[in-house]
């Protein structure tokens, strides 16, 4: 029913959508995810025209919204938005948040949207808040209410922009039991959230946003089991990496290292976990180095917050080979301390390249 | 790198600071060859001040030592700690060399 | 420390030095006396700009200090001011002015005699020539001579004009005119071009057999009129010049004029109101002491007369000679002598001894006597004297033999004419030096003078027969004598037996006295401002009006008083009220040491308060006139002829009398027709005599001109009472049509408006509290023990509010700042929503505009945007001052409101603006239903205080003369001088106010904050 064809945004000089082209079918739960700042929730925010954009067009059942023909008031009665701030009236009680749209635009009888309303609230577990004002509920509580109050309205489309972002966690769930809800009632929505498990959970189709475009689409499964790229990869697995390229002896292992602490701070790892990396770097360059000059070498560093696990990886290119297996050493010095700083070191022969992947010791609950 | 030398009770004093690794080592080893060329036998280094040291570091001190040994000379360390004493370990280098906690104590070795 | 005090003397030095040379050059209150030309030599001579005047004063007076004028009226206000000895102008202006302020004269001589012509376009050849016959004709038929007579009256008779019909049909005759020089051309009370040119004109069009249609235009727009064809002759009193030649042509002169000079007559003569404290002693300084004396008067005089109905209680002794009853005076046989003042005045100059009263007994004039039936010599008497007086002789005569104060006894001018007619037989009886007396056994004096001209005049010889006085009535009646000419006053009994020519001379009639000694008052005619020397200067105390020079000084803002104070006291601290009242209670409360005011209004204002007292004498005295709008000078004009009517009539000699002398407080009924239109009078209700509140009515005489005024022109009166210092904005800016208020005419004053001619002579008094008067001495204290305070509450609330329903000024006045206030705040609340909106929008053209008003309107005094409303922008329109005070007062409100607004619609959180249009609102709709209930919530407290504060603003409305509450407490207190009780009243008045409006929008805020709609919810 949403139709989405080359729509763009650019707010100023920033561009923060390029080229955004999909599709959401009636009955479908689409979940967008992806980094920040990646036009997310402005995509959602083009949707209903809070946010006009620069380009493109957008058909929904069949009508180009940015027709300057178009009723948007009438088109945006059909949809309605759930918000991170939950912005309820703050004037108006929650039977009266609930009620004024549907009496003052659908020209509902207040008995009828009073009863419609209740049954709302009972459906997200407020109705004894029914009298109460917004300022008098919790985070978690106004959430819910803002969306009873958006299906007062019996909206086709819900669009929900990061709705348990602004809770605390012990709230968030609440909140997304009531979404939960309403997806098996079968109501279209659009989720812009952080929530993986979630997404993974309710919807049935996922796009995964990077770049100003949809960088991936597919289903949960594709999505969070075998995401395509790798982009896609590291943000399921919430993976930060950083690569390093070295392509002759004459690397400059500071400028290397520079690189390495800020990623470490940015990570907030701990000090003697950048200690060992930078060590383990070195060690390993020192290993490689009578191939350097004859390959090209690729150090990822990965980190996963979820995990908590430090990733090295080596790849390099040339013979078939494992670099740690060459006798070429002229000692074990190095090799004795990669050893201790890894958990555990994996060989492959990867894509036409040697990888070598080493765990990091994570020493951080011990210091 | 920045070595610091001062002779207390006819022993030599080096202070290293910063890191010993593959791009400092060498300077290192060519500082001490010439130390004990001139004569430097007795070694105390104080490892107080050093952030950082890797296989490269370990290897130069095992150069000293070897360099000592032909001049009859001995090295102590002190102050090892931290993440540095931490190499040491996993390479077996605390048996390897004397360390003790202080340049004092290190001292004390020669008398 | 010392250098600091070097220089604060040096300083001080320099300070006194400049004020010093300032005061000599600034006011020169004494000027010299000018008898003849020659004595202006030296003098400060005035001149209309441009005019022959002018360059004939500068060719013959080289010495002389010349000023220029624009108007002779302000000519005329510089000299009574003592800037100016003398003017000179044409001879029927001077004519004018003399008529109208009798302590100016023309004197004889002429300083040149200039053509006054017809002018028409050149090239006119044809009507050239037809005009000059018909003045030709108009010369040797008696035409113009008659006009002369009939335009140019010594007095103020109504005019005679001549009846003339006028053909209604043919081009008419365009005349331009300058209707403002009277008698020439001028404007009649029914707006008619009139005037010995209008008449001339109206003749030249029935000779012509042609309509007349006058343009009145303004002097210089004449010659330019008739180049353009505008208009087909000038016939308005026009000079026919050199320069003026080079663009039009003249007819032969119809008039001779003559620039002539005016001056002042000498001091003793000009009308004062002095009074001086009551002397110690028997010496007699006022003239009320005389009464109970021995006055010495001359047989059958009208000095007899007057003294006999003035001074019931004297004893009187009857001499025969003046001479004679002086001598009496000298040896202290007589107390006094009342006779004619130009008598006195010489017997003065011969006996230094002698003074005379300033105060005058009488005032009478002096005629030729004629047989009652002898109508033939009275009329041909009558013509001559018309001449002499016209021709400057009479004048001229008194001069010389009254005025001057001759030591040489003057010379009789030998007339020459032939005395064919036969004889006249002229008695006198020459005992009254000037007048009539032997000097050098030769008979002579002012009456042989005159005897001697009327006779040439009429062609016959003169025969003079002495006489005695009481003889010359007799010899009259039985034909003995044909005339009698002996410094006669016209008396009524006198009338019944013998006719009277046309006076030639008007006197006071005087009393003479003995000088007191030094230790006692000083008393004699002179000048205004006098010193007391007898009382001693007792320390802080104030003897004199000198003594204010290092004082506190309280003045009424913007009143000559004011000026002068800045000007004479420049040492003082001088502080300016609004309002009477409020100098009154600077003085009583001590915030100034004394205060300056007018003679009259004071008075009043001490009859009720017995704790001021005067100090010294008038320090000056003023004109006081109307004051009219620059170019509404027909409204002026009219003013001035009704005020002659009143003068002749006797009702202004009545007004004064009961309003000044008799202390009246009510208004006499005035009919008036009031079909005529409306029209808006300025007044200032400062207190009596001239206007004040009473029984919530305009009573005073200022009030009551104004009304006879309006009755005079058939016009309905609205009064717009205002604060003195708003009048001439008032009237200027168009707002009223006139004001009136007892306003001093100044040269500053002038430049704004036309004042008409001075309908009272006002002096400025001084006046403090007495204890600080030395004069009053130790004086016990009126009231033994004051009163308890609760009476003198209760006192205060019946004089404040119960007196003549003083209630229901406060009533009315409390309605007025209530419709303001509502008004005012729901035209700000709508036009601070525009603006409100405006701000906010995104494009710049609503957005700037918006950003310009808030900051000019909040940066501008919402008094300042008051005036600024009232007399710039609405100046000649005719709005309710009511509507004026809303609209600025709204303006004021809506710029302050508009940012409120502001602030709680952005307080509002964008979010949920978002989520209304989310939910499919339009924008409208969302500011309507989410964003305004929340943003009214928010700011309500603050517009409470707005509003407070509007409400309380109002109070400044009374300067555009609308009467709100603070206008109704500052007429109470005008009237009761009370300042706690009124003052008190009002303030918790507006509290009341206040405090309602506050609850009424607590109220409001309640109902719509959600917590109360819980507490009711939750009651339900």
């Amino acid at each position: 029913m949403i139709r989405i064809e080359h729509l763009s945004k650019k707010f100023g000089d920033l561009v923060v959508l390029k080229d955004i082209n999909t599709e959401i079918k009636r009955g479908e739960i689409v979940s967008i995810i992806g980094p920040s700042g990646t036009g997310k929730s402005t995509l959602l925010r083009c949707l209903n025209l809070l946010d006009y954009p620069s380009g493109g067009s957008i058909y929904i059942d069949g009508v180009n919204i940015l027709d300057k023909k178009a009723d948007v008031a009438k088109i945006r009665q059909k949809m309605n938005m759930v918000f991170q701030s939950f912005n309820l009236f703050s004037h108006l009680s929650v039977m009266e948040n609930l009620t004024i749209a549907p009496i003052r635009l659908r020209g509902m009888s207040k008995e009828a949207a009073r009863t419609k309303a209740l049954e709302l609230l009972r459906l997200v577990g407020l109705a004894e808040k029914a009298e109460n004002y917004p300022e008098e509920l919790s985070g978690g509580q106004q959430q819910r209410v803002a969306i009873a109050r958006c299906l007062a309205m019996e909206p086709e489309i819900i669009l929900f922009d990061e709705p348990t972002s602004a809770l605390d966690p012990t709230m968030v769930r609440e909140v997304l039991s009531v979404i939960r809800r309403l997806a098996r009632e079968g109501i279209t929505m659009a989720i812009v959230t952080h929530e993986m498990d979630f997404a993974r959970d309710v919807s049935n189709r996922v796009l995964y946003m990077d770049e100003g475009l949809i960088f991936e689409e597919g289903t949960p499964d594709e999505i969070f089991e075998n995401p395509q790229k790798d982009k896609t990869r590291a943000f399921i697995n919430r993976t930060l990496s950083f690569t390093w390229r070295i392509l002759s002896p004459d690397y400059d292992l500071y400028a290397m290292n520079a690189e390495i602490e800020a990623f470490c701070e940015k990570q907030i790892l701990p000090k003697k976990t950048r200690y060992n990396l930078l060590l383990l770097i070195e060690e390993l360059l020192q290993i490689y180095a009578p191939y350097l000059g004859k390959m090209i070498l690729d150090m990822t560093i990965a980190y996963s917050e979820k995990s908590r696990r430090l990733d090295l990886i080596c790849e390099s290119t040339g013979e078939k080979a494992n670099p740690l297996d060459s006798h070429g050493l002229t000692d074990d010095l190095g090799f004795t301390i990669i050893k201790n700083l890894t958990e555990s070191i994996d060989y492959q022969w990867h894509n036409g390249k040697n990888r070598l992947e080493f765990q990091v010791k994570n020493l951080s609950h011990e210091e | 790198m920045n070595l610091q030398t001062r002779i207390e009770n006819n022993v030599t004093v080096l202070t290293v600071s910063g890191r010993l690794d593959t791009v400092t080592a060498p300077e290192y080893e060519k500082n001490i060859r010439e130390m004990i060329s001139g004569g430097n036998i007795k070694f105390v280094v104080d490892f107080e001040q050093l952030e950082y040291i890797s296989s490269a570091g370990l290897r130069g001190l095992l150069v000293m030592a070897k360099l000592l040994n032909e001049k009859s000379g001995r090295m102590c360390l002190a102050n090892v700690k931290g993440n540095v004493r931490s190499v040491f370990d996993m390479c077996g280098f605390t048996s390897v060399f004397t360390m003790k906690d202080s340049v004092s104590e290190a001292l004390a070795v020669f008398v | 420390m010392i250098s600091i005090a070097y220089t604060k003397k040096a300083s001080l030095f320099w300070l006194i030095l400049l004020t010093v040379i300032a005061i000599f050059s600034g006011c020169k209150k004494n000027e010299m006396v000018i008898a003849s030309l020659e004595d202006a030599k030296n003098a400060r001579i005035g001149a209309m700009t441009g005019s022959t005047g002018e360059a004939i004063v500068i060719n013959r007076f080289p010495d002389a200090h010349v000023k220029s004028f624009d108007d002779v009226m302000d000519a005329v206000a510089a000299m009574k001011s003592g800037q100016l000895d003398a003017i000179v102008t044409a001879y029927p202006a001077a004519l004018q002015v003399s008529k109208k302020n009798p302590e100016f004269r023309v004197l004889l001589e002429p300083l040149d005699h200039e053509a006054t012509a017809i002018a028409l376009r050149k090239g006119n050849d044809e009507f050239l020539t037809t005009l000059n016959r018909i003045i030709a004709e108009l010369k040797s038929d008696g035409t113009l001579e008659s006009m002369k007579k009939r335009w140019f009256k010594p007095d103020l008779t109504p005019y005679e004009e001549l009846d003339l019909t006028l053909p209604t049909t043919g081009e008419p005759l365009k005349i331009g005119v300058s209707a403002t020089r009277e008698p020439f051309s001028f404007v009649d009370k029914n707006g008619r071009v009139t005037g010995h040119d209008g008449e001339l004109a109206r003749i030249i069009g029935a000779r012509l057999q042609r309509p007349v249609e006058f343009l009145n235009m303004k002097f210089m727009a004449l010659i330019p009129a008739l180049q353009s064809g505008k208009v087909d002759l000038i016939v308005t009193g026009m000079t026919a010049t050199e320069e003026r030649r080079k663009f039009v042509d003249f007819t032969q002169p119809y008039y001779d004029n003559a620039q002539v000079m005016l001056v002042k007559k000498p001091a003793a003569e000009m009308p004062l109101l002095s009074s001086t404290p009551s002397g110690s002693g028997h010496e007699i300084s006022q003239l009320q002491d005389i009464d109970g004396k021995r006055i010495g008067v001359l047989n059958g005089s009208a000095g007899d007369l007057a003294a006999r109905r003035r001074f019931p209680n004297a004893t009187f002794q009857v001499f025969t000679s003046a001479a004679d009853v002086a001598i009496a005076v000298k040896s202290r046989k007589a107390d006094a002598f009342v006779y004619d003042k130009s008598v006195l005045l010489n017997l003065v100059e011969k006996n230094p001894d002698l003074v005379i009263l300033d105060e005058r007994v009488d005032v009478l004039e002096v005629a030729a006597a004629i047989r009652k039936d002898n109508t033939q010599l009275l009329s041909e008497i009558n013509r001559v004297l018309s001449e002499l007086k016209q021709e400057q002789i009479l004048q001229h005569l008194r001069a010389k033999w009254i005025d001057a104060k001759y030591k040489i006894t003057p010379q009789i001018a030998p007339v020459n004419a032939t005395r064919s007619k036969g004889i006249l037989r002229m008695g006198t009886s020459a005992t009254i030096e000037p007048f009539s007396f032997l000097a050098n056994g030769v008979l002579t004096g002012l009456d042989v003078e005159l005897g001697e001209l009327i006779g040439s005049r009429l062609g016959k010889k003169i025969e003079i027969i002495d006489m005695n006085f009481e003889s010359l009535i007799p010899a009259l009646q039985s034909g003995k004598i044909d005339f009698a000419l002996s410094n006669f006053n016209v008396t009524e009994e006198r009338k019944t037996l013998v006719s009277f020519a046309l006076p030639y001379i008007e006197n006071d009639i005087s009393a003479l006295v003995r000088q007191s000694s030094p230790s006692g008052m000083d008393v004699g005619y002179g000048t205004a401002a006098r010193k007391n020397d007898v009382t001693k200067n007792r320390g802080a105390m104030l003897a004199t009006a000198a003594d204010l020079k290092d004082k506190r000084i309280g003045v009424l803002v913007g009143s000559a008083h004011d000026t002068y104070a800045t000007k004479h006291y420049p040492d003082a601290t001088i502080l300016q009220y609004k309002s009477p009242a409020d100098v009154a209670l600077a003085v009583k409360s001590g915030k100034v040491d004394a205060a300056l005011f007018d003679a009259d209004p004071l008075r009043e204002i001490m009859r009720q308060d017995d704790t001021l007292g005067l100090l010294g004498d008038s320090l000056f005295s003023f004109p006081v006139g109307a004051g009219f709008k620059k170019d509404n000078e027909a409204l002026r004009d009219q003013f001035n002829q009704f005020l002659s009517q009143i003068r002749q009539s006797g009702v202004y000699a009545d007004m004064i009398h009961r309003w000044m002398e008799k202390g009246e407080t009510r208004m006499p009924v005035i009919k008036n027709s009031k079909t005529n239109g409306v029209m808006v009078v300025g007044i200032s209700d400062n207190g009596f005599p001239f206007a004040a509140v009473l029984d919530n009515q305009l009573v005073g005489l200022d009030i009551e001109l104004a009304q006879r005024f309006a009755a005079y022109l058939g016009k309905e009166i609205r009064y717009s009472n205002m604060d003195f210092g708003s009048l001439i904005a008032a009237v200027s800016s168009g707002k009223v049509d006139m004001v009136i208020s007892s306003i001093y005419i100044t040269e500053e004053r002038k430049k704004q408006i036309h004042f008409s001619d001075s309908y009272y002579e006002m002096a400025t008094k001084v006046f403090a509290l007495r204890k600080n008067i030395a004069a009053y001495g130790a004086e016990p204290s009126a009231a033994t023990g004051s009163p308890s305070f609760i009476a003198r509450v209760s006192n205060s609330f019946y004089s404040n509010i119960i007196q003549e329903n003083r209630y229901l000024l406060i009533w009315d006045g409390l309605k007025t700042t209530l419709v303001i206030s509502i008004f005012a705040s729901i035209l700000g609340t709508l036009l601070g929503a525009l603006i409100c909106f405006m701000r906010m929008s995104k494009r710049e053209v609503l957005n700037l505009p918006a950003r310009i008003y808030i900051n000019v309107i909040r940066g501008t005094p919402v008094l300042v945007l008051l005036m600024l409303i009232f007399y710039v922008v609405f100046a000649s329109v005719n709005i309710s001052p009511v509507l004026v005070a809303i609209i600025s007062l709204g303006m004021n409100f809506g710029a302050y409101v508009s940012e409120i607004f502001r602030s709680g619609i952005e307080g509002v959180g964008k979010g949920q603006v978002e989520a209304g249009i989310a939910m499919g609102f339009s924008k409208f709709r969302t500011f309507v239903y989410i964003v305004l209930p929340q943003a009214v919530q928010r700011i309500l407290p603050v517009y409470k205080g707005e509003f407070i504060s509007l409400v309380k603003m109002t109070s400044i409305v009374g300067y555009i003369a609308v009467q709100d509450l603070t206008k109704a407490s500052d007429i109470i207190r005008s009237r009761t001088f009370d300042a706690f009780f009124p003052l008190v009243m009002v303030a918790i008045l507006y509290f009341v106010i206040a405090w309602i409006m506050m609850q009424l929008l607590e109220n409001l805020e309640r109902a719509t904050s959600p917590k109360y709609k819980r507490q009711k919810a939750a009651r339900k």
